[in-house]
């Protein structure tokens, strides 16, 4: 199977090295101080998060930490910022781009990689959809709001879904493409031969063939929808659709009273935890869609 | 569409065998199935360029009535300083990032390649700030670089550095080294991904022969991982440069755009012009140019790297 | 596949003509309606900017807990993303059914047809005749009244009397004209042990507007003339800007003022002043009464801003209200206005840090509790404020043509009449684009 494409190629087994031993505690030091480096900042967050306000707030001394408390999470929770709230519409905006962008993904996916289903102008529709990957959506935001407007999409959870699922297809369908690409064609065919239709022949003959892409397309979608800053900015209106980023930056720029840099930063670690839990528990396919498009371009 | 399709599809119906007419139908399905997704192109992307052409041409406020200006938005860029301050911020911006983002993706790769002990670990480690994401990680670093309270500065001061008393945010230089290295460290973990990948399909008979002939280590890297990675490190700039060029986040978050524009990026500037100060023709028109330069810096790298490969 | 082509860029024409025809901003409400704006019922939407909540909270309590039959919800919006959290919820037909608008960016949204004409009602007011002037006008649009004064924000010359009389100065003897302000400073200055003459936020586009614009407005001139849609810039030939340039210049390069006047971009604005190292500020009426402790409260003086051979104005700054076109309850929301509007409530501005919009609210017992704020009542009545649209292009934009003229001239310093004419041209852009 051609999986060079969608999965991270093996590691080159090299010949041990001269001075195996001295090289293998030079990588383990600098291997060490760097992963301290890069992940020291993020545990810092949590930490400054579980010290109480006055702490945060105060001139920092070395290490303070002896105060730990859950107290800005409780406050978040049950204070003037309705964090649950704009968590749920985070959850919801993030949960809806991943569906439908891995519904209309894998349908696209489906219709232009098997060669049963070509139809004229695939290579057009194919070439379509990518190229769009070129086009930032931060420049077009202009009409996109004017557009949306119209369409009564703006101020609305579900105008931000379907402009999510927007952004992330180009990359969900070349994804897509590719993993339907992979499926043997005699596989297909015998389906065909046995008289299945087209959706009973995703479904159950290649399913299991390209559920990795379906996952790889999700994860982009969710992790983007979770994340995006700017759209959200722009498209909603009402305080109580606020994403987690954009009621975040109410909170730093002190919309809700004195700035609090206890519900930022808490705020902030619960923004950071679900990115975390799902990376480390999908980073098969998390790589497989960096290298999909690092081979292809 | 689909209706034309169709009936084309029945026209021929009775020339052709059976084979062909099932082909026909699965074809059909075949547009079903991708037109979702064309759709959504249509809605979301190719209308808005269309339509922004054409508000680009008008004096679109965000409220109210507009005409039809011709080109008067195109000629008065030239009067727009800011816009002109931003266009240059963000190029020196990308200058700033772009280097480092290589150079230490590029030691994280080398670091990382190999499969040896806690390579895992290590790898996740390094990646994990660009899985949080920068505006994330903007609202964290906001409280540590505030001049009393934060730990930046009573770092810096401990080690001797500084005197602990520099106004991250609200002075441009120190602004914009701070939010550079914000960037290298959340970004640089994307670069390692893709250059590690690349160097993992070089064929490792290459670096055998090359050893034989008593290639060093520094040799083998030069003469062969770099020219090999040539396709991976054009596409980890295009990431990392288009990227820079649409800066938001981090400065909209941290410093606003200040002091005065100095850190004012052109995607700020142009969410001012049309959001703020309702200008959303003029903004329109700021927006063409952002799309032709992104489109115009993805076709030459994409060039280039065409040309060095034929060269090869 | 060309006739496809065709087909889909006729799709396109056709969309975008049609969304391009859909601009309208919301119906008109009928302000003319018998019985509109007394006895309304259901609910008001009120956005208030975070700046005047307060204020505008205590009087949705009080209107509230005595109007059983109709309810004033307030949002409080954030200043900075006021104008723009306003434009697109009016875009998408989400608008309030009333606004408490920043009264300088009400021209924006009156230029835009985007609030109701509130003519009729304006005009049975009782008090209209004492309502704040320079307010009324920024809601005003050919001799059409779109808005109403809701509080006055405006900008005052203080100054230390413990630091004047220390300096030999007479404290009962504020400074009332740029001679007068240079004598005093120095003599101020003079006192040493990091006591300044006199306070200013160099890098605060917004302050300096706030205070410095006044004193030219003090003679009669305007760095903006003409009606909206034909104003033209007066800067390189205003000679009032030109000695109020000159002022500042010899503050700064004498060692007049406070060193953190240089870099002061408004977050402490004042910090230096309410510490008692200053001896002149010009600044709001509420920076300092909000913020002053009551020993220094007690200490201070303060007058209308002078100009540069006398003559005095004030920056007529605050909150206007208005009725966005499309509002569900505009009656409500007028029958708030009015209660709003009422001395009672107006009375309660100070202790916010406001001044009220009225000037018949002043009484003796009135002046004897607010002595500072009687003075901005009266100076209201002097008071000013630019009826154009590019003020924000202008005077509130970071790195904007006011900030470097006012850098140009006071802190550079070298060439007057070179910043001058840089900043006519810019000024004239800017009103250019502002009304493209």
């Amino acid at each position: 199977m051609a999986t060079q494409a969608v999965s991270l190629p093996q590691v080159n087994r090299r010949k041990p090295q001269r001075g195996n031993r001295s090289g293998l505690i030079a990588y383990l030091v600098a291997g060490i101080v760097l992963a301290v480096v890069f992940v020291l900042p993020l545990l810092w967050a949590v930490l400054r998060s579980l010290q109480p306000t006055d702490l945060i707030t105060a001139a920092p001394t070395a290490g303070d930490f002896t105060r730990i408390t859950g107290a800005n999470y409780a406050a978040l929770l049950t204070g003037s910022v309705h964090i649950l709230e704009y968590v749920g519409n985070s959850v919801l905006v993030a949960v809806s781009t991943a569906v439908l962008t891995a519904v209309v993904a894998t349908a696209a996916g489906y219709g232009l990689g098997r060669s049963k289903l070509r139809f004229r102008g695939a290579g057009l529709a194919f070439t379509l959809i990518i190229i769009t990957m070129m086009v930032p959506f931060q420049a077009i935001l202009t009409p996109l709001f004017m557009e949306m407007n119209f369409l009564h999409l703006t101020n609305s959870r579900i105008g931000l879904v379907l402009f999510y699922t927007a952004c992330n297809l180009p990359f969900g369908v070349f994804v897509m493409r590719n993993s339907f690409l992979q499926v043997p064609r005699e596989l297909e065919d015998a389906a065909y031969v046995d008289g299945a239709s087209v959706l009973r022949t995703l479904t159950s003959v290649m399913r299991p063939l390209v559920v990795p892409g379906i996952a790889t397309t999700a994860l982009y979608a969710f992790l983007f929808a979770w994340n995006e800053f700017l759209g959200a900015l722009t498209f909603l209106t009402d305080d109580r659709l606020y994403t987690l980023p954009v009621a975040l930056f109410n909170v730093e720029t002190s919309a809700y009273g004195k700035v609090d840099y206890g519900y930022l930063l808490s705020g902030a670690v619960i923004a950071m935890i679900p990115c975390i839990i799902l990376y480390v528990a999908l980073q098969r396919y998390y790589l497989r869609g960096l290298v999909s498009g690092a081979i292809k371009g | 569409m689909t209706t034309l399709s169709t009936s084309a599809g029945s026209a021929i119906r009775d020339q052709v065998g059976p084979a062909d007419r099932a082909r026909r139908g699965y074809a059909g399905r075949g547009l079903l199935l991708t037109s979702p997704a064309l759709l959504f192109v249509l809605v979301f992307v190719l209308f808005p360029l269309a339509f922004a052409v054409y508000m680009s041409l008008t004096n679109w406020p965000l409220i109210g009535p507009f005409h039809f200006v011709g080109v008067r938005n195109y000629a008065q860029i030239g009067q727009d300083a800011v816009f002109g301050a931003s266009v240059r911020f963000t190029l020196v911006y990308t200058g700033i990032v772009t280097v480092p983002i290589l150079v230490v993706g590029y030691a994280l790769a080398v670091l990382v390649r190999a499969n040896r002990v806690g390579v895992t670990a290590l790898r996740t480690a390094f990646f994990l700030p660009f899985v949080v994401g920068l505006t994330t990680e903007s609202f964290m670093v906001y409280l540590e670089l505030q001049p009393k309270t934060g730990a930046v500065n009573f770092v810096l001061e401990k080690l001797g550095l500084t005197d602990g008393t520099t106004g991250w945010l609200v002075n441009s230089v120190p602004a914009i080294a701070a939010v550079c290295v914000l960037v290298v460290w959340s970004a640089s973990g994307l670069t390692m991904m893709l250059l590690m990948a690349g160097m993992q399909g070089i064929p490792r008979e290459l670096y055998e022969s090359a050893e034989v002939d008593g290639a060093s280590w520094w040799t083998r890297e030069l003469r062969i991982t770099l020219p090999m990675l040539r396709r991976t490190i054009a596409l980890s700039l295009i990431i990392s440069v288009v990227g820079s060029f649409l800066a938001f986040n981090q400065f909209f978050i941290l410093t606003q755009g200040g002091p005065d524009v100095s850190t004012t990026t052109v995607v700020m500037w142009i969410y001012e012009k049309a959001f703020v100060q309702l200008h959303v023709g003029a903004a329109t028109a700021l927006s063409i140019i952002l799309v032709v330069a992104v489109g115009l810096i993805s076709l030459v790298q994409f060039l280039l790297l065409r040309d060095r490969e034929s060269e090869a | 596949m060309s006739s496809r082509t065709v087909v889909l860029a006729a799709a396109l024409l056709i969309a975008t003509a049609t969304m391009a025809a859909c601009g309208s901003t919301g119906a008109e409400p009928d302000v003319s309606a018998p019985g509109f704006g007394d006895d309304a019922t259901g609910v008001v939407t009120f956005w208030d900017r975070n700046t005047t909540s307060p204020y505008g909270q205590a009087l949705v309590n009080e209107f509230n807990a005595t109007h059983p039959h109709l309810k004033v919800e307030l949002t409080q919006v954030q200043d900075t993303v006021y104008v723009t959290k306003l434009a697109t919820a009016i875009r998408a037909g989400s608008q309030p059914d009333l606004v408490g608008v920043d009264d300088i960016n009400s021209q924006l949204f009156i230029h835009n047809q985007a609030f109701a004409d509130l003519t009729p009602v304006v005009n049975q007011l009782p008090f209209l005749k004492s309502l704040s002037p320079g307010q009324l006008n920024l809601a005003t649009d050919n001799g059409r009244y779109y808005g109403v004064p809701y509080v006055a924000d405006v900008s005052l010359l203080w100054y230390n009397k413990a630091l004047f009389r220390k300096a030999g100065l007479d404290p009962n003897t504020p400074p009332t004209n740029y001679a007068d302000i240079l004598a005093d400073a120095k003599a101020v200055a003079a006192l040493g042990n990091g006591i300044s003459g006199f306070s200013f936020a160099g890098r605060c586009e917004g302050c300096l507007g706030f205070t410095v614009l006044p004193d030219i407005w003090a003679t009669g001139t305007y760095l903006l003339n003409g009606a909206s849609g034909a104003q033209t810039a007066d800067v390189a030939g205003n000679a009032a800007l030109r000695r109020t340039l000159q002022l500042y210049r010899q503050l700064w390069a004498q060692h007049l003022s406070s060193p953190t006047s240089l870099t002061e971009s408004g977050a402490t604005w004042g910090n230096d002043f309410l510490t008692g190292k200053v001896g002149i500020f010009p600044g709001g009426y509420g920076t300092v009464t909000q913020s002053a402790s009551t020993s220094l409260l007690r200490q201070l003086g303060v007058v209308a801003l002078p100009g540069p051979d006398g003559g005095t104005s004030i920056f007529d700054g605050g909150a206007n209200f208005a009725i966005p076109k499309g509002a569900k309850n505009a009656s409500g929301a007028w029958e708030f206005i009015k209660f709003a509007l009422s001395k009672e409530s107006q009375t309660q501005a100070p202790a916010e840090g406001f001044t009220p919009v009225r000037n018949d609210v002043l009484t003796p017992a009135y002046a004897a509790k607010y002595p500072f704020d009687a003075i901005a009542i009266r100076a209201l009545n002097h008071g000013y404020a630019p009826k154009t649209l590019a003020y924000n292009l202008i005077f509130n934009q970071p790195g904007g043509p006011w900030l470097t003229l006012f850098t140009d001239a006071v802190i550079r310093g070298d060439d007057l009449d070179g910043a001058l004419r840089t900043a006519q041209t810019q000024f004239t852009d800017a009103i250019t684009e502002a009304e493209s």
